[in-house]
């Protein structure tokens, strides 16, 4: 039991920190060792239901076994009814609650016997506030992608109603409250985290979320076995279960410590051991998560909210089919990094009062960003190395006849009198001749060309609604030295096949120069991929 | 207090070599830490630089040992004390294990920079040879996996903390590099050693690398027998983390028996770490877990008795990502044992039936 000074301390520093944690009752109404140390297998009693009640709202209870996944059995009304009963009814019905003291569980819930006798009714989630914000409105490209951004609210925007309507929290609290509420609104994909931050607990091991990423949804997660046969097929990042294997992979190849790239390898391998058919999938998806947690945990406090970031651009395998996707309807127009990346993102929402736009300066990545997101961003791209360059060869010289070699003069002589094309007293140059050489440009082109589709992607997956500006400016001053460098190739090309039907002795200082200027160029190329890749993945530190 | 008629300088000296020859693992680690403090008060307050270099060095070694957060701090000002002193041999071997501290930071860069500056210390004949190899091993290099086995050669008893360290890298590269049969080999001197020093969190660890080694060989009996041993030091070190990955496999494992009673047990020892380390996923998997025991035990009540408190506990933390799961897990058994039996047990759970 901390001291009435302790308890003061942490309640002030609480306050300086501005973070709003639901208000604690008194001891004897609310016995915190019932909710937070439940012994297995215990039931909820009576008068637990009842703390229950006071402390999460009237149906926080039954939110939890009104499923998306058994909709179709307990529904009585279409969620548009739904909705529209929710804005008609929802301050009434928790009004009445109050006042009748009505223990949790006890209200009416949709479908579901009670002991007040009421079936119908509406959604607990709803009831108590549950998705109360309408998603942000998605570019059309991104609607059902796993691109999309999460819905924000989550329950806090009635949580928050309730508090302010009871006087629970102070006037410096509930403005925290409500900027981190409206944070949650305009920055889509961050929506749960500032609803946990809001809540002052993203600590511990709950900063891995990597792992869980693609459990959004009941419905999709619930019904679904663990037999070989149901797991084949699994390893896609947006599966439940197949998302922890690849943070495992992942882990397993980036970590430094034995007992991270242990844990990681076992994820990735994912013995039937682990994954017991009778505990079905749901007990494997936590399992393997739970393990690539800890793997990550493993590695220590140091840089460990950049190693989840990191896991979580890894996996965004989608980033890439779709900006090559959109690259494929822009062919025609071979777009540049900067417009692929915000044909696929989309306008990013407004940044949130106070928060300025990222900068991305030159400042180098970190090692330990350049171990774990770098070659995330690499691998993401299947970024290949850009194609080698063909040396100039200039033709074999004519073969020298040897006066005094019998065979070497009847040579020289078949040579004379044989029918073709009359020997040249000079070779000039040929487009054959040349040909190694152009066939080097076009591909160094084209590799340009593929680099900046993959760089695009590479920001797609990293990018956050705070980057979104920073994200485009780094693009677009990639496309600029793409450019630069592209049409210097093409100049060069230009030359090449000016050359063509010169004499060879003539035009071969020429050639040997432009030969000698390409790898200078590919370097160039290199370096334009590199620097971007690494400003990206400083963008991910800097977040 | 010195006994009538020694010199205290004497005993001092004396307590500051053993803290010296300490390796920093089990009851020795703990003999250190108290050394540390007794002799730090001492030293403190005596005008001998050289002596509280010593045990600051001794500090530093110890902290690295712990992978507490300060120690590369403590170990840079330890460099400076050294290099005001002019003790390069001590200013050299703070160095080397800064880099070392680097190395777990991911600041190579840094860490190369330290090395570069401990000259002489890459010859075999160097006292601090032992402490290059462990450090430049730690930059990742190309001959890391050669300096490791070299360092492993030159490391005396009383370096078997970083004996114990270096066998488990030793063992992660080995498997890593196609040889499970040497990794074992390593894990299981990793084990011995942290067995004949008392030092549970490091048995519990090396019994973990060994059970997980063993349990992707498909070694399953053997497997089984490391983990237990490693599920009883990591609880008696107090190892959330360990126990927590420990647990998790064990119970998995438990579950493929159908051994639902040793199930709940295991889950019952996860609670604890679960909360301690506010992990969502733990506490997914413990929930999902007792449910499926309690379900095959014809239990359901407390099966949705579990997931509706735990469930609770993660809605309060705002984890709905997690919460997911228990949902979809609520509706699995809504689906299977039918409305009217699953509103009866909802009720009966919430009464504490």
């Amino acid at each position: 039991m901390s001291s009435g000074t302790d308890h003061g301390r942490k309640k002030s520093a609480r306050r300086k920190t501005g973070k709003v944690r639901k208000p604690k009752k008194a001891p004897e109404q609310r016995p915190e060792r019932d909710l937070r140390a439940p012994e297995a297998g215990r039931g909820v009693s009576a008068e637990l239901a009842a703390q229950l009640q006071a402390q999460w709202g009237n149906q926080a209870v039954a939110s939890l076994i009104d499923l998306p996944a058994t909709k179709g059995i307990a529904a009585t009304a279409s969620e548009a009814e739904e909705e529209e009963q929710l804005q008609l009814e929802e301050e009434p019905e928790q009004k009445s609650d109050r006042e009748r003291g009505q223990p949790a569980g006890l209200v009416a819930t949709k479908g579901l016997p009670t002991r007040s006798g009421g079936g119908g009714g509406m959604s607990a989630e709803l009831q108590f506030g549950g998705d109360d914000d309408d998603p942000l409105p998605l570019p059309p490209e991104l609607e059902g992608t796993p691109l999309d951004f999460s819905r924000s609210g989550w329950g806090n925007e009635a949580r928050l109603r309730i508090m302010r309507e009871r006087g629970l929290l102070s006037e410096a609290a509930l403005q925290q409250a409500d900027a981190a509420l409206s944070q949650a609104r305009s920055v889509g994909p961050a929506g749960p985290d500032a609803a946990r931050s809001m809540a002052g607990r993203v600590e511990g091991d709950a900063l891995f979320r990597s792992p869980m990423e693609a459990w959004h949804d009941p419905a999709l997660l619930g019904g679904r076995g663990c037999s070989v046969e149901e797991l084949q097929g699994l390893a896609g990042p947006l599966d439940g279960l197949g998302r922890p294997m690849l943070a495992g992979a992942q882990i397993a190849r980036r970590a430094r410590s034995p007992l991270s790239r242990s844990l990681g390898r076992l994820c990735a391998a994912a013995p039937g051991t682990i994954l017991p058919e009778s505990s079905g999938y749901l007990a494997a998806a936590s399992r393997l998560a739970s393990l690539a947690s800890l793997a990550l945990a493993a590695e220590g406090l140091h840089g460990a909210a950049l190693r989840d970031r990191a896991v979580h651009v890894a996996l965004e395998e989608r980033a890439l089919e779709a900006t090559v996707a959109v690259a494929g309807e822009l062919s025609e127009t071979a777009p540049p990094a900067h417009r692929l990346y915000r044909r696929v993102v989309g306008e990013a929402p407004p940044l949130p009062p106070g928060l300025p736009p990222l900068a991305l300066g030159q400042a180098p990545p970190s090692d330990l960003a350049r171990r774990w997101v770098t070659p995330a961003l690499s691998e993401l791209g299947q970024r290949s190395p850009l194609p080698a360059v063909a040396p100039w060869s200039p033709p074999p010289p004519p073969p020298i006849v040897d006066a005094s070699d019998p065979a070497s003069l009847v040579d020289a002589a078949l040579r004379a009198t044989a029918p073709g094309p009359e020997l040249e007293v000079e070779p000039r140059v040929s487009l054959a001749l040349l040909e190694p050489l152009v066939a080097s440009i076009d591909r160094l082109v084209a590799a340009g060309g593929r680099a900046q589709v993959e760089l695009a992607a590479a920001g797609v997956a990293c990018r956050r609604p705070r980057q979104h500006d920073a994200i485009i400016e780094l693009l677009q001053s990639g496309y600029r030295s793409f450019r630069a460098t592209a049409l210097k190739l093409l100049s060069l090309r230009a030359a090449l096949v000016g050359q063509v039907g010169r004499e060879l002795p003539a035009a071969e200082p020429e050639l040997e120069a432009i030969a000698a200027s390409l790898p200078v160029l590919r370097a160039e190329l290199d370096h334009t991929r590199d620097q971007v890749l690494a400003r990206l993945t400083a963008s991910v530190e800097q977040d | 207090m010195p006994p009538s008629g020694v010199p205290h300088d004497r005993v001092l000296a004396e307590r500051l070599a053993e803290l010296e020859a300490l390796p920093l693992l089990g009851r020795s680690q703990k003999r250190a830490r108290r050394l540390y403090s007794r002799l730090l008060k001492r030293l403190s307050a005596r005008p001998d630089p050289s002596a509280l270099l010593r045990c600051r060095l001794c500090f530093g070694e110890l902290l690295l040992a712990l992978d507490a957060p300060d120690t590369l701090a403590h170990l840079l000002d330890v460099v400076g004390s050294a290099e005001r002193l002019s003790d390069r041999p001590r200013a050299s071997r703070a160095r080397l294990l800064a880099a070392r501290a680097l190395c777990q930071r991911e600041e190579i860069s840094r860490a190369r920079r330290h090395i570069q500056r401990c000259t002489g210390a890459e010859r075999p004949s160097s006292p601090l040879h032992a402490d290059w190899l462990l450090a430049t091993a730690g930059t990742g290099g190309l001959d890391s996996e050669r300096q490791l086995d070299q360092a492993l050669e030159g490391l005396g008893p009383e370096r078997d903390h970083d004996r114990l360290a270096v066998l488990l890298e030793l063992a992660d590269r080995r498997e890593g590099g196609g040889d499970p049969y040497r990794a074992r080999q390593h894990l299981q001197s990793a084990l011995a050693l942290a067995l004949q020093h008392d030092a549970h969190l490091q048995a519990g660890r090396a019994g973990l690398l060994l059970g997980s080694l063993l349990l992707r060989g498909g070694a399953l009996a053997a497997a089984h027998d490391a983990l237990e041993l490693a599920w009883s030091h990591a609880g008696q070190a107090q190892d959330s983390l360990g126990r927590a990955a420990i647990g998790t496999i064990l119970a998995a494992m438990a579950a493929e028996r159908s051994d639902w009673p040793r199930v709940l047990e295991i889950c019952d020892g996860l609670a604890a770490p679960a909360r301690a380390r506010r992990n969502p996923a733990l506490k997914a998997q413990l929930a999902l877990d007792r449910s499926v025991a309690w379900d095959a035990l014809g239990q359901p009540e407390k099966a949705i008795g579990d997931l509706l408190l735990l469930g609770l506990e993660l809605e309060s933390e705002g984890e709905q990502l997690a919460l997911n799961l228990l949902r979809a897990r609520l509706g699995e058994l809504r689906l299977s044992m039918g409305e009217e039996r699953f509103g009866g047990a909802v009720q009966r759970a919430l009464a504490g039936a």
